[in-house]
């Protein structure tokens, strides 16, 4: 999988989406045809690094080389610029984790490829602002 | 469109150790073949993993040369786990636009022979592998985040909506080829350990390895009724789910049901035979309310009251949909077509009295994909 993480490494490492330069719809991951009004006329934008939860699991299973992160909470995070992302939520109590709960964008290694391969790294997401 | 189904084959749906994906393929294709008293001009395989849990492609040529057809045109679709029902449509279209007399449609997933974890990778290969695997997101975490938007939504818990895994137990206990033929109670599916919060097992479609055939004809020789495919159609929506502005919106399920309803000149109240994706709970409900069976957020206290009942004018997943019966990705679709055909030809495992129309709905992913087939009986 290395190729194709050394392709995707800004999208990863700096949440680089797309903007649609005609009606100005934001997305990530980022679209080559805009969804709103299907302009091809896109550039790169880098998305906010803070959001609010919407939606929250926590997962008992686990994919290969995810096996030591059991379990793993997960949340639907809604970025301020409205646009939504899915990731993990980390460095938080699991009690902390809910709905309209604020977060914020960090830098974290994702998994390895085996003992002796790889490191991949990318975003994750922690609580900044506990809802009371 | 004279499409008929004029024969049903399929296996039990189980960890089946001592049979391959070819195996499985063949034993449900071989009942088909023989039940329609025909011989098939082309075959299509609906198939999501060959290449992942059997390392094999090309794989519809090698079973139509186990199945003795070689020198037919043969292929396989994949759209993850509406490969199947896809398989189905794409096969009516071509019989209704030539000379081609019969299509074998098989649906066969192997799912057993991976390792656990592989095999939760293999349920979320039709996910973003960019932004969903990469991270180690894994499908029920997704049908999970779904479930919670549902709750919080319509303020519906977790408990409330194990009515529907109850219903799909009960129905599956006569089915023998069934995964499950045993009830749960509603609280034994609430204290079951959780997969993915707020999913319980009990409330997650199961694993399990399966294959269902059928034949497309012009013309029916089996010995059983006419059913005929009164719509066939598909319909795509964004591939995540996370990216729509309604997060609660099945649009390709309800684009695809508008098709059906004009396609078929059916109305929703003629309906007496449902099979939906019913893959968890939340997702069976908002499929319900997309199709218009219940007004949104009230499908669950539709199940409660009876109204989807098996002996009730409008049946729900008569043989246990994909809780109980069991969900062989690509194979679904299929099953969910042969369950509604027998229930018509009055030959499946409860007589139910007075059923003439059906509707099998099967997607992908979270209404990433979806296909509606609508049956009649001519007897």
């Amino acid at each position: 999988m290395s190729i194709s993480y050394w392709r995707l490494r800004d999208n990863y490492y700096r949440l680089l989406g797309s903007i649609c330069n005609s009606c100005k719809h934001e997305s990530f991951p980022k679209f080559t045809t805009c969804m709103k009004c299907n302009s091809t006329n896109i550039s790169e934008k880098e998305m906010p690094n803070t959001g609010k939860i919407i939606s929250y699991t926590l997962s008992y299973e686990a994919m290969p080389e995810f096996e030591n992160q059991l379990p793993m909470s997960i949340g639907l995070i809604k970025l301020e610029n409205g646009v939504n992302i899915i990731a993990q939520i980390v460095d938080s109590e699991i009690q902390d984790i809910k709905i309209n709960a604020r977060v914020k964008a960090v830098f974290r290694k994702i998994s390895t490829d085996g003992n002796s391969g790889q490191i991949y790294y990318g975003y994750k997401f922690k609580i900044i602002d506990v809802q009371k | 469109m004279n499409t008929k189904i004029s024969g049903t084959g399929l296996t039990k749906i189980t960890d089946h150790w001592s049979k391959s994906l070819i195996d499985l393929a063949v034993d449900s294709a071989k009942q088909a073949i023989s039940e329609s008293n025909s011989s098939p001009d082309v075959l299509i395989l609906g198939n999501m993993l060959s290449s992942y849990s059997s390392s094999q492609e090309n794989i519809s040529t090698i079973i139509s040369d186990e199945l003795g057809l070689s020198g037919i045109t043969t292929f396989k679709i994949e759209s993850s786990s509406c490969s199947g029902a896809m398989a189905v449509n794409i096969a009516n279209k071509l019989l209704n636009s030539n000379d081609i007399e019969s299509i074998l449609v098989i649906g066969a997933e192997k799912m057993t022979d991976l390792s656990p974890a592989e095999t939760i990778k293999a349920t979320t290969l039709g996910e973003s592998y960019e932004y969903t695997q990469f991270f180690g997101i894994t499908m029920n975490s997704l049908y999970a985040l779904f479930s919670r938007l549902y709750m919080e939504n319509y303020n519906i818990s977790s408990e409330e909506l194990s009515c529907f895994s109850v219903l799909s137990h009960k129905n599956s206990i006569s089915c023998k080829h069934a995964q499950f033929n045993r009830e749960f109670s509603l609280e034994a599916i609430n204290k079951s350990a959780i997969i993915s919060s707020p999913l319980s097992m009990l409330n997650c479609s199961p694993i399990g390895d399966g294959s269902a055939s059928i034949m497309l004809s012009k013309q029916n020789n089996s010995k059983f009724d006419d059913v005929n495919i009164l719509s066939s159609n598909s319909s795509s929506s964004s591939r995540n789910f996370f990216s729509r502005d309604n997060l609660l919106e099945f649009s390709s399920t309800s684009d695809c049901m508008n098709k059906s309803l004009s396609e078929s000149k059916i109305q929703l109240n003629e309906i007496d035979l449902l099979e939906v994706h019913d893959v968890v709970p939340a997702i069976t409900a908002n499929i319900l309310e997309t199709l218009g069976f219940s007004k949104p957020g009230s499908s669950s206290s539709d199940v409660k009251s009876g109204k989807f009942d098996i002996n009730s004018k409008i049946s729900l997943s008569t043989s246990g949909g994909l809780k109980a019966r069991g969900n062989p990705l690509s194979a679904t679709g299929i099953y969910q077509i042969i369950e509604v055909t027998r229930q018509l030809q009055n030959r499946s495992h409860v007589n139910l009295e007075d059923k003439k129309i059906g509707l099998c709905h099967n997607m992908s992913g979270i209404d990433s994909n979806s296909v509606i087939h609508i049956l009649g009986v001519n007897n």
